[in-house]
């Protein structure tokens, strides 16, 4: 039994490598439900979820009657980040995000949401689909026993902070329903990390409307990086990748030259975030810098040093250019 | 023998069917080796499927040579009206020749169009050192050059394409009807939802072509992976398109400089001026890809010498019937 959950574990913990992080999830989200389409909020709260998945009662909710949503200061996202970052067992960590969601604290849901999500990846799949040893046996049999030994290690962390749920979420339309609230509520912040978060959906991306959101996007990104965080690039990097000709490993990249930590042993300091929690980390976004070719990396380390060129001389608009043929995202 | 052929006319007619080209009737094998395949009505017919852009001709055809029959025009002259063909199998290995030159052609085509070049230098080229930019520009040149020699454009209109379409969808039945391992392959590469997941024919011509010894079949059949999955019954083996590139040139595939696989490599993915396949493979995926398709690779090229090449072919459930082995 435990063979077989440590089986559906590692299942999990290899796909989910690959998923978007909350930012994407955003603007996946967004994508889905075009602003056009948008319904009012009230009809919205109204509808009732179509999957029979079991609604969360205690999940914190925002609804008409929630107090008016806020964004926590800097200082607190930094404090809430340093707590998730060296905590196991987040059982307090949910508790104190779930008590600030409630009175509004927009950034509270958000990293709540986070947590939910990246857990409720691997309950999904345990809850759903069941364990299943052929898939892990494939996975795991062209690994050479390093390289085994880090998924491992990474699975048994995850396990251990995603124990702290008392009850797993898998995204469902209630979910989505609440991204769509979000984004709304998104928009009605002026400070420049909602700005830069209020992404443009897919479909609407080459819209006059879109276009210009899009510029208003990077003019806030710009905002952001002025404030001379390195960890920046790495907690906005595919967000900026969509926005830029830059892609998300060039700032990446960037971000490994600029942090200490990092620049003085690159491939040490990807191991090691290879190796850690995937679970609202943002250092589990290095770990993809593992999966470049050699010609990706090149190409990669040459955006990089435009980029932190750019960081160095302060152009932080630059850091931000879109492609030249368009303004369309992408990178590679 | 005549169990395969019969079986390779069901499964190209199955795959015709189910990528929406109605024939007339289908086709039918008489019990003689030598089998009909029917032409269908040049408007309704789709084409079927080109598959995957890098597709090889043979390597003894490493100089793109047509072939000394011309297809187009000895083999199977204009013959879209329902005419019924008959290939022997030396014609019909012509054709599927000519048939996968084409398709080089196409791939270099659409390589050097514009919009492509533009994508290069935005988002590869201009982040690169500017010798090695300069190497990768010569080395595309160089591989378009000989991958264009002795192409010919296809029809610009649109309605002469719609009959060339149609009438390589009846080449490739006949030929597929001939048995040639090539013509074989080929109409299983079709996409993904288009004929089964797990077509019988999968497991007897993997055994075919392991008989075969032809590493340019042992490629291809490879590629297919990337449609099978796993249903292709290399169940235990990683990145099975990437081992079995590797394993093809072990086997006698020409990979070298200037060798055809290494242009269609260079032309569908970049990265061009490599010494051989290899290097250009283990510069387009990660190192711990590479060090995993290594070690599976020597293992399959041990016992393909050794003719057990079967034991990696582990027939997955859902893949019916015995295949007509």
């Amino acid at each position: 039994m435990v063979t077989l959950a440590v089986g559906a574990l590692l299942v999990w913990w290899l796909q989910a490598r690959d998923q978007t992080s909350p930012d994407t999830v955003a603007e996946t989200v967004s994508t889905q439900l075009p602003v056009a389409q948008e319904t009012s909020e009230a009809q919205a709260i109204a509808t009732p979820p179509e999957s029979p998945a079991p609604v969360i009662p205690d999940q914190p909710n925002l609804s008409r009657t929630s107090p008016p949503p806020f964004r926590s200061s800097p200082q607190q996202r930094a404090v809430d980040r340093e707590r998730l970052a060296n905590t196991v067992d987040l059982t307090e960590i949910l508790d104190d995000l779930e008590r600030r969601a409630r009175a509004g604290d927009f950034d509270a849901h958000m990293l709540l949401r986070r947590i939910r999500s990246d857990c409720g990846q691997f309950a999904g799949r345990f809850g759903i689909e069941g364990p299943d040893p052929d898939r892990l046996e494939r996975n795991l049999a062209h690994l050479d026993p390093d390289e085994r030994e880090l998924v491992m290690s990474s699975a048994r962390i995850d396990m251990a902070r995603c124990g702290s749920l008392a009850q797993p979420e898998e995204i469902t339309p209630q979910w989505r329903e609440e991204a769509r609230l979000f984004r709304q509520q998104l928009a009605s912040f002026s400070d420049a990390l909602s700005r830069f978060q209020n992404s443009v959906p897919l479909p609407l991306q080459e819209t006059p409307a879109g276009i210009a959101q899009r510029e208003r996007q990077r003019i806030a990104g710009a905002e952001i990086l002025r404030d001379g965080d390195p960890m920046d690039l790495v907690r906005h990097a595919r967000g900026m990748q969509s926005l830029s000709r830059f892609s998300e490993a060039g700032y990446l990249l960037a971000a490994c030259q600029l942090l200490p930590s990092c620049a003085g042993d690159p491939d040490a300091f990807i191991l090691a975030a290879a190796r850690g929690t995937t679970i609202a980390n943002d250092l589990a976004a290095f770990a993809q810098l593992r999966d470049l070719s050699p010609r990706q990396r090149r190409i990669a380390l040459g955006q990089s040093a435009e980029i932190v060129s750019h960081w160095r001389n302060q152009r932080f608009a630059e850091m931000l250019s879109p492609k030249p043929r368009n303004a369309r995202g992408g990178g590679r | 023998m005549k169990g395969w052929i019969g079986l390779g006319v069901f499964v190209v007619v199955a795959v015709i069917v189910g990528v929406g080209v109605i024939g007339n009737e289908p086709a039918t094998g008489d019990g003689t080796g030598v089998v009909r395949a029917t032409a269908a009505d040049p408007v309704t017919v789709m084409p079927v499927a080109l598959g995957p852009a890098v597709v090889t001709a043979s390597s003894s055809d490493r100089s793109g040579t047509p072939a000394e029959i011309d297809v187009a025009t000895d083999v199977l002259p204009d013959r879209t009206n329902a005419e019924p063909d008959r290939l022997s199998l030396e014609q019909a290995s012509a054709h599927m020749r000519q048939r996968l030159r084409d398709r080089d052609c196409r791939l270099t085509r659409e390589a050097n169009q514009p919009e492509k070049t533009a994508e290069r230098e935005e988002t590869e080229w201009q982040w690169l050192p500017a010798e090695s930019v300069a190497a990768e520009r010569a080395a595309f040149a160089e591989s378009s050059r000989r991958m264009l020699d002795g192409c010919h454009d296809d029809p610009a209109d649109e309605e002469q394409r719609r009959i060339l379409d149609s009438r390589r969808a009846v080449e490739l039945a006949a030929a597929v009807a001939a048995g040639d391992l090539q013509a074989r392959i080929e109409a299983l590469d079709v996409p993904r939802g288009a004929g089964p997941d797990y077509p019988d024919e999968l497991y007897p011509l993997a055994r075919d072509v392991f008989a075969s010894k032809d590493p340019e079949a042992l490629y291809r059949l490879g590629r297919l992976s990337d449609r099978y999955g796993q249903g292709m019954g290399w169940r235990d083996i990683p990145e099975p398109e990437l081992v079995w590139s590797l394993v093809a040139c072990d086997l006698g595939r020409d990979c070298g400089s200037g060798s055809r696989a290494l242009d269609q490599d260079c032309l569908a993915y970049g990265g061009c001026g490599h010494p051989n396949l290899e290097s250009a493979l283990r510069d387009r995926v990660s190192p711990h890809q590479f060090e995993s398709a290594q070690t599976f690779r020597q293992g399959i090229v041990e016992h393909y010498r050794a003719g057990e090449l079967e034991r990696f072919m582990q027939r997955d459930p859902r893949m019916r019937g015995s295949g007509g082995g």
